[in-house]
C-alpha cells in the first residue's frame, strides 16, 4: 500500500517508517498538516497515519480536508490519553480507526493489515457490482439493437429491393428514349441530363441500404440470444494468424510481439466470429495507437485450467478515459468521435464471447495502455 | 407459373410482385399465415417465397404445413438476420433454398426461382400434366 505518514516528530516517525517499509508498503513522510495535504492533493495514497496534534494544521483538520477530497479515504488518528475527546471526534468525522501511544509496532502493522485486506474486499466487491450492472446493460441493450435492427430491416428489404428493381427496369426507358429521339420525336428539355443522372441516383439509393444492412448487420449481431448455432471447437492461436494477415496493412506501423502457447487446447465457437473478435480489439488497439510513439501491440494466449483459454491483448496506447469505461463495449459508443465509424466493434466482441460462454474485461490506466482479456471455455482436447 | 409469396410486409410482397410478374409469373401474395394454407390447400402452388419470420406461426411450422398440404411444393425461404439456426431447421424440413433480407441481387433470387420453374415444367411435363 501507499501510506502517507504525518508526524511532527521524526522521533516518532522513524520507526513507524521502518516498519512499514519492512512489511513492503511505500511510505510517503510528512512534517505536518499542511505538508501531508499538498502532498495528498498531489497523488492519491492508500493510507494516512497521522498523529492527532501537530503545528500549523493539526490531525483533524487534516481529516476534515481530506474527506472533502475524497470521502472515502483511510485514515489511521494516532493519539494520546489526554486527547480522548477529539478522537471521537475523529472517528465521526470518518476515520477508519486510532492507535494510542505509545503505539506497540504490533499494534501497527495489524491495524494497517486490517485497513488492506478491507480495501481489497471493497475492490472485489465493486468489480463484481460493475460486471452485474455491465451485464445487465448490455442484455437491455442487446434486446433493444435486436428490435431496432429487426424493425429497419423490413422497410431496408424493400427500398433496396425496389431501387433494384428500377435499376432492372430503367434500360428499357432508356432504350425507349435513345430511340424515339433517333426516330425524329422531339425530346423534352434536359433528356440527357436525366439519362445520365438516373443511374447515379439508383446507385446513391444502393449505397445507402447497403450502409443501413452493415448497421443492421452489426446489430443483429449483438444480439446473441436467437442466434444459436452449432458451436465448434476451434483453434485461438490459428484465429490471431488469420487475424494479424486480414490486419496486416494497419498492422505496419506498429510492433506486434506475439506470446502464443503452443498446443493449447481449442475453444467452443465460431471460427470465422472469433478472427472478427482477434481483428475488432486489435483494430480498437491500433485506433488508439495513432499518433503515439513506440506503438506496440502484445498478444498471449494461455491455458491457465484445463477449462480455460485466455486471449491477451495489450497495447500501449493513451489509456481508456475513466469516464468512458463504463461504455466500452456500448454499442455505437466511440471513445473518439473524430473516427466516424458506428462504434460497433467492441460491442461485437462482447455479443460473441458471451455467446461462446466466455467473458471479456478489460484493466486501462492513463498513459500506460489497455489490457484486454479474452476468457474463453475449452471446446475439446487438442 | 404460379407463385405465392408470403411476407407480414406488404410492400416487400409488392417489390417482389413487380419483378415477378414481368418476368410472367402469376403472383398471388398474403400476409396471413393461415390464409396461405388456405390458399395452398385450394390452389397447389408449386413455387413459394415464405419470409422465415411470420406473426403467430413460426415460419417453420408454415413451411412444414405447406409442405404437408403439398409435397412437390419448391419452398425458398426468406430470413432476416440473426436466424441462421432457424434456416438450417428449415433447410431440414425441405426449404428448397434460402435468401436473406435485405436481397444482395436481386437477380439472384430471381434465378432461383427460375430453376425451381424449370423443375415443376419438368414434373409436370414427365406426369403428362399439360399445365
Amino acid at each position: 500500500m501507499k501510506i502517507l505518514l504525518v508526524d511532527d516528530e521524526e522521533m516518532v516517525r522513524k520507526p513507524f517508517e521502518k516498519i512499514l517499509a519492512g512489511s513492503g508498503h511505500e511510505v510517503i513522510p510528512a512534517g505536518d498538516g499542511v505538508e501531508a495535504l499538498e502532498i495528498f492533493a498531489d497523488r492519491p495514497v492508500d493510507l494516512i497515519i497521522t498523529d492527532l496534534r501537530m503545528p500549523r494544521m493539526d490531525g483533524l483538520e487534516l481529516l476534515r480536508r481530506v474527506k472533502v477530497l475524497k470521502p472515502d479515504q483511510d485514515l489511521i488518528i494516532v493519539t494520546g490519553y489526554a486527547e480522548m475527546d477529539s478522537t471521537v471526534e475523529a472517528l465521526r468525522q470518518g476515520a477508519a480507526n486510532y492507535l494510542i501511544k505509545p503505539v506497540r509496532l504490533e499494534e501497527l502493522a495489524i491495524a494497517v493489515d486490517r485497513i488492506e485486506k478491507q480495501q481489497a474486499r471493497d475492490r472485489k466487491l465493486k468489480e463484481h457490482e460493475t460486471r452485474l450492472v455491465q451485464a445487465r446493460k448490455m442484455a437491455d441493450l442487446g434486446l433493444l439493437a435486436g428490435g431496432v435492427a429487426h424493425e429497419i430491416n423490413n422497410p431496408n428489404t424493400f427500398v433496396r429491393g425496389n431501387a433494384q428493381t428500377l435499376q432492372r427496369f430503367w434500360p428499357m426507358v432508356e432504350q425507349y428514349a435513345r430511340q424515339a429521339r433517333e426516330a425524329g420525336v422531339e425530346p423534352p428539355a434536359k433528356l440527357d441530363f436525366i439519362l445520365q443522372e438516373t443511374p447515379k441516383i439508383i446507385d446513391a439509393m444502393l449505397e445507402g441500404t447497403n450502409r443501413i444492412k452493415k448497421i443492421v448487420e452489426a446489430m443483429a449481431s449483438f444480439t446473441w440470444s436467437d442466434r444459436d448455432l452449432p458451436l465448434i471447437p476451434v483453434d485461438i492461436n490459428a484465429c490471431i494468424h488469420k487475424a494479424l494477415d486480414v490486419l496486416a496493412e494497419d498492422l505496419e506501423a506498429v510492433e506486434i510481439k506475439s506470446d502464443l502457447q503452443s498446443n493449447l487446447r481449442p475453444v467452443r465457437g465460431l471460427p470465422e466470429e472469433l478472427v472478427d473478435v482477434v481483428v475488432e480489439i486489435l483494430t480498437n488497439s491500433v485506433k488508439a495507437l495513432q499518433g503515439r510513439p513506440d506503438p506496440r501491440i502484445e498478444i498471449t494466449t494461455t491455458e491457465p485450467s484445463p477449462y480455460e483459454v485466455h486471449l491477451i491483448v495489450q497495447d500501449n496506447g493513451p489509456g481508456i478515459k475513466m469516464e468512458d469505461q463504463g461504455r466500452v463495449f456500448s454499442p455505437f459508443f466511440s471513445g473518439d468521435p473524430r473516427i466516424g465509424q458506428p462504434g460497433l466493434g467492441l460491442s461485437k466482441v462482447y455479443a460473441a464471447v458471451r455467446r461462446f460462454g466466455g467473458e471479456v474485461t478489460f484493466s486501462s490506466e492513463k498513459n500506460q495502455g489497455t489490457t484486454f482479456i479474452i476468457r474463453l471455455p475449452v471446446g475439446g482436447e487438442r | 407459373m404460379e407463385l405465392l409469396i408470403v411476407d407480414d410486409e406488404e410492400e416487400i410482397l409488392n417489390m417482389l410482385r413487380r419483378n415477378l410478374e414481368l418476368e410472367g409469373y402469376e403472383v398471388k401474395t398474403t400476409t396471413q399465415p393461415a390464409e396461405a394454407l388456405n390458399m395452398m390447400a385450394k390452389e397447389l402452388f408449386n413455387l413459394v417465397l415464405l419470409d422465415i419470420k411470420m406473426p403467430g406461426m413460426s415460419g417453420i411450422e408454415l413451411l412444414q404445413e405447406l409442405k404437408r398440404i403439398n409435397p412437390l411444393a419448391n419452398i425458398i425461404m426468406m430470413t432476416g438476420y440473426s436466424s441462421m439456426a432457424n434456416v438450417v431447421d428449415c433447410l431440414g424440413s425441405g426449404a428448397m433454398d434460402y435468401f436473406v433480407k435485405p436481397f444482395n441481387d436481386l437477380d439472384l433470387v430471381l434465378q432461383a426461382l427460375d430453376q425451381a420453374r424449370s423443375r415443376v415444367e419438368r414434373w409436370r411435363a414427365a406426369m403428362g400434366l399439360s399445365k
